[in-house]
């Protein structure tokens, strides 16, 4: 009687993971498919409005030197109007050259007033939420300190706040150090995959664009009404998006918006990151989940999407769990799921498509961004696939340990390559 | 998709490949057919049919009971089979043709009047080289280009001409002619009727005779007046008054303020005016005569015939606040009352009309259709996801944003003399007649000055929706 149960059990669980894997690859597709021949929505870019809002740029930075000096000659360089500018790096416990290097800028340039944290907690949320106390820009714009800023960005990200209900802004990263191995050519293909696809087919479609933590903005007093950001949340980021969303507000996805960031270089730093974001995002979704179900904003479309956004680094977890489960079904005998022909279908299209989905999305994006010969490299995603199903299900699963035993994550530094 | 010369050699390599295989399979399908029917076994014994050379390889394999030969056969296809599919990912890692990053121009920055620029800045960082043959060579784009230096006076030579050129002097530009090329004229143009360019940045005034067609730009450092019926192409734009008369075509436009005047005369008399000073005074005078719109005096009352109405009477779970400076309309098609007042913004999640006389002290965003009576005023942005039709007398101080089109009627007025803002409209913008932009204007559909927004027609405003 227990093995019939733990069977029935078993069998359930691989078609219901069979069921969410199948919603994710229509939404893969849907998502490939408007951005290839779907009609595009305007991003507010083209807007010229001489009364453009008063911005605060702030780079969080630990340990920078390597790449501090070249963004903030960077953001010093736009041309974004300098009375409507200030720039705040935060120097938060660094023990390298990183005030140094601040200092310098701070003399040479009359906007950059660099925050210097030494006591206290560290970690880009609590110092975020310290700047935005004593802040003068209406519109907050965060780049991470390995970000090369182009001249015209903070007017594209700034000039979409003249829409009212627009919360927060998020554009596009590039990685600019390509060319280095194997992984930063995959990280570049995933990258477009998940902006040139993801995001912007969100945006067109009225869904729910993320904002990302850098390469954007967002409205300082409404972040500051919503409680700043909860220093116990390792994806600050993720976090603000939810909680915009639950109040009404809204996030738009500027592709133009381009900006050239460091991708990791090793498959160790890589894992440390993954982990970090899925970690993350995982604790948003314990805290999100049930708001957005029942926020009064959102529209059931944008709350399915939500819901899937939300719980996308949940996947490779179900995925490995799943993995596990078939295997014990097959030494018990019981893998015969495949008696109705509906489930033969699902199935058999999840394993024909729904692998390839997040690949046909990138190869779209790849396509779209005119880098046809990278196109070749999409097959090596499998080992990055692999990689991640195991990264990620630990960052998923350490999120699930953190919200039972309420335990708060250590903020963790990306590791920088740039040469000196 | 497949543009690229080198995909579509890979794709056709592809489908050659996949061509070979699949007549493989045919061959070994027809072989069996034809070894059936010529079989002199095939009707007597229906057991023993070929099933062709594989199955015969098989065969063979099982009679000898020696599975060497199998395995000298499964191996290298398995090794075969599992190294293809990342042999072009191999090629790619080994012979890195694509291993730069995305292009990102770190120097862009908005400028409605980019071409103008570019094209000037290139010219006169070059004009110093100019040969015996008084040319010279310039990179416009993507490819080389000579230059050709001449007096402006004798301009009607150079028709047809393959060459860039630089005009020195006022150019008076006769009917017909057709330059296939860029020109650059150190003074003021007149384009004569009929006349086809391909673009031309004019250091003084540029007038442009009715039925003339810009192929990609035209600027003006100064004025540009442009008659009836002509075609502006991709980008008109100047640093200070844009006419254009009824009929005209464009797509992006900038000046200071752009101004559909459809007094053909008064356009014409621009056009054909010589002296500078007294088209300034006229123009400014004409202007200010048109387009003085006095501010008018609201009183809060409430349009019975409203469906819905935005302001004391709505009801309460149909508002809902997402700022202190804001209201969000949800449900129902709404409009607002005649003579309004609103000093918030405004999101309104359907279609909307707002009543004439009404005034917002905000912005307002709309998910549907918005549409604006006579004599509105917002002193604020307007967004919309659909269209946006805002009635004649309007006053509009910030910027309008739609997602579909954008219908401009008479007389309205939209942005402030010194400041620049934009009207986009995605799909397609008309404007009517004595309609005066401060700054930019902006579609990717085309763009049109029409008579009346009522002469577009239902079924115009229906392919919009």
């Amino acid at each position: 009687m227990g093995m019939v149960i733990l069977v029935s059990i078993l069998r359930a669980y691989i078609l219901v993971m069979a069921a969410i894997l199948f919603t994710y690859t229509v939404r893969h597709f849907i998502f490939s498919i408007n951005r290839s021949v779907g009609e595009q929505k305007l991003y507010y870019q083209d807007i010229l409005d001489s009364d453009l809002p008063y911005v605060t740029v702030i780079v969080p930075m630990h340990n920078e030197e390597l790449v501090a000096e070249h963004s903030m000659e960077n953001i010093a360089n736009t041309n974004y109007p300098k009375d409507r500018l200030e720039i705040i790096p935060i120097e938060d416990h660094s023990e390298d050259a990183t005030l140094s290097i601040l200092e310098q800028y701070s003399e040479k340039y009359d906007n950059i007033h660099p925050y210097v944290r030494d006591t206290g907690a560290r970690g880009k949320p609590v110092g975020m939420n310290e700047v935005m106390e004593f802040a003068h820009g209406d519109i907050i714009i965060v780049f991470d300190a390995d970000y090369l800023p182009p001249k015209g960005i903070i007017r594209d990200i700034a000039i979409s706040f003249l829409d009212p209900e627009v919360g927060a802004v998020m554009g596009r990263v590039i990685p600019s150090n390509v060319s280095s191995n194997l992984l930063t050519k995959l990280l570049d293909i995933e990258r477009t995959g998940g902006y040139q696809i993801d995001q912007q087919a969100r945006y067109n479609l009225n869904l729910v664009p993320q904002y990302g933590g850098t390469v954007g903005g967002f409205r300082r007093q409404v972040a500051l009404d919503l409680g700043g950001f909860n220093p116990s949340i390792i994806t600050e980021d993720t976090e603000l998006t939810f909680k915009l969303y639950q109040q009404g507000w809204k996030v738009v996805y500027a592709n133009r918006a381009e900006c050239y960031e460091e991708a990791p270089e090793t498959w160790h730093v890589r894992s440390r990151q993954v982990t970090r974001w899925a970690r993350g995002h995982c604790q948003v979704f314990f805290k999100a989940f049930f708001g957005m179900i029942k926020s009064n904003y959102l529209k059931p479309i944008e709350k399915i999407d939500g819901i899937l956004l939300l719980s996308i680094y949940f996947i490779p977890l179900i995925m490995l769990v799943g993995l596990f489960v078939s295997l014990a079904l097959f030494f018990l005998g019981k893998m015969n799921l495949f008696t109705s022909v509906f489930i033969f279908i699902l199935v058999a299209s999840y394993s024909s498509f729904g692998n390839a989905a997040p690949f046909f999305q990138m190869g779209s994006g790849i396509l779209l961004d005119g880098g046809h010969m990278r196109a070749r490299l999409l097959p090596m995603l499998l080992f990055s696939f692999t990689f991640y199903l195991w990264f990620i299900s630990k960052g998923a699963f350490l999120a699930i340990i953190d919200t039972i035993f309420k335990r708060v994550p250590e903020w963790q530094k990306t590791q920088r390559f740039r040469k000196k | 998709m497949a543009k690229n010369p080198k995909i579509q050699k890979e794709i056709i390599i592809c489908l050659f490949l996949f061509f070979c295989l699949f007549s493989c399979f045919l061959l070994a399908q027809d072989t069996r057919t034809a070894d059936n029917e010529t079989n002199p076994l095939y009707e007597a014994q229906d057991e023993v049919l070929y099933k062709g050379p594989i199955h015969d390889f098989f065969a063979r394999i099982d009679e000898r009971k020696d599975y060497r030969y199998l395995l000298a056969f499964i191996f290298p296809l398995f090794l075969i089979m599992a190294v293809l599919p990342f042999l072009p990912a191999i090629l790619e890692l080994v012979r890195k043709k694509d291993d730069q990053p995305l292009y990102v121009n770190m120097d862009y920055s908005k400028d409605p009047r980019y071409f103008d620029h570019s094209f000037r800045d290139k010219l006169l960082a070059n004009v110093k080289n100019v040969d015996q043959d008084r040319a010279f060579r310039v990179t416009l784009s993507k490819n080389e280009e000579v230059v050709e230096v001449c007096n402006a006076a004798n301009v009607d030579d150079y028709k047809f001409g393959k060459n860039v050129l630089f005009l020195e002097g006022n150019a008076d530009i006769t009917t017909n002619m057709k330059f296939l090329k860029e020109v650059y004229v150190t003074g003021t143009t007149k384009l004569h009727e009929n006349t086809i360019l391909r673009g031309i940045l004019s250091e003084n005034d540029l007038k442009i005779a009715p039925h003339s067609t810009i192929v990609r730009w035209a600027g003006s450092e100064a004025n540009i007046f442009v008659g009836y019926d002509c075609n502006l192409g991709v980008r008109c734009s100047c640093e200070k008054e844009l006419w254009i008369d009824l009929d005209c075509q464009f797509k992006s436009l900038y000046g200071h303020p752009i101004f559909t005047h459809y007094d053909e005369n008064a356009v014409l008399m621009k056009i054909n005016e010589d002296q500078k000073d007294e088209i300034e005074s006229e123009k400014d005078s004409f202007i200010t005569k048109e387009t003085n719109l006095t501010r008018i005096e609201f009183d809060e009352s409430s349009d019975p015939l409203a469906r819905q109405n935005i302001g004391e009477e709505e009801k309460e779970d149909e508002l809902r606040t997402i700022s202190d400076s804001c209201i969000v309309v949800r449900k129902g098609e709404s409009t607002i009352p005649l003579n309004s007042k609103i000093d918030k913004d405004i999101i309104i999640k359907t279609d909307a009309f707002i009543n004439r006389g009404t005034l917002i002290h905000g912005t307002i965003k709309c998910y549907g259709t918005l549409e604006m009576d006579d004599n509105v005023t917002v002193e604020g942005n307007i967004f919309a996801e659909k269209s946006i039709k805002i009635g004649a007398n309007c006053r509009i101080w910030g910027d309008v944003f739609s997602q579909g089109s954008v219908y401009i009627g008479a007389n309205t007025e939209i942005g402030s003399a010194g400041k620049d803002k934009s009207v986009i409209g995605k799909h397609k913008i008309r404007l009517c007649r004595n309609v005066k932009i401060h700054g930019y204007l902006l579609t990717e559909g085309g763009g049109k000055t029409v008579m009346s927004i009522g002469s577009i027609g239902k079924k115009e405003e229906k392919e919009d929706e």
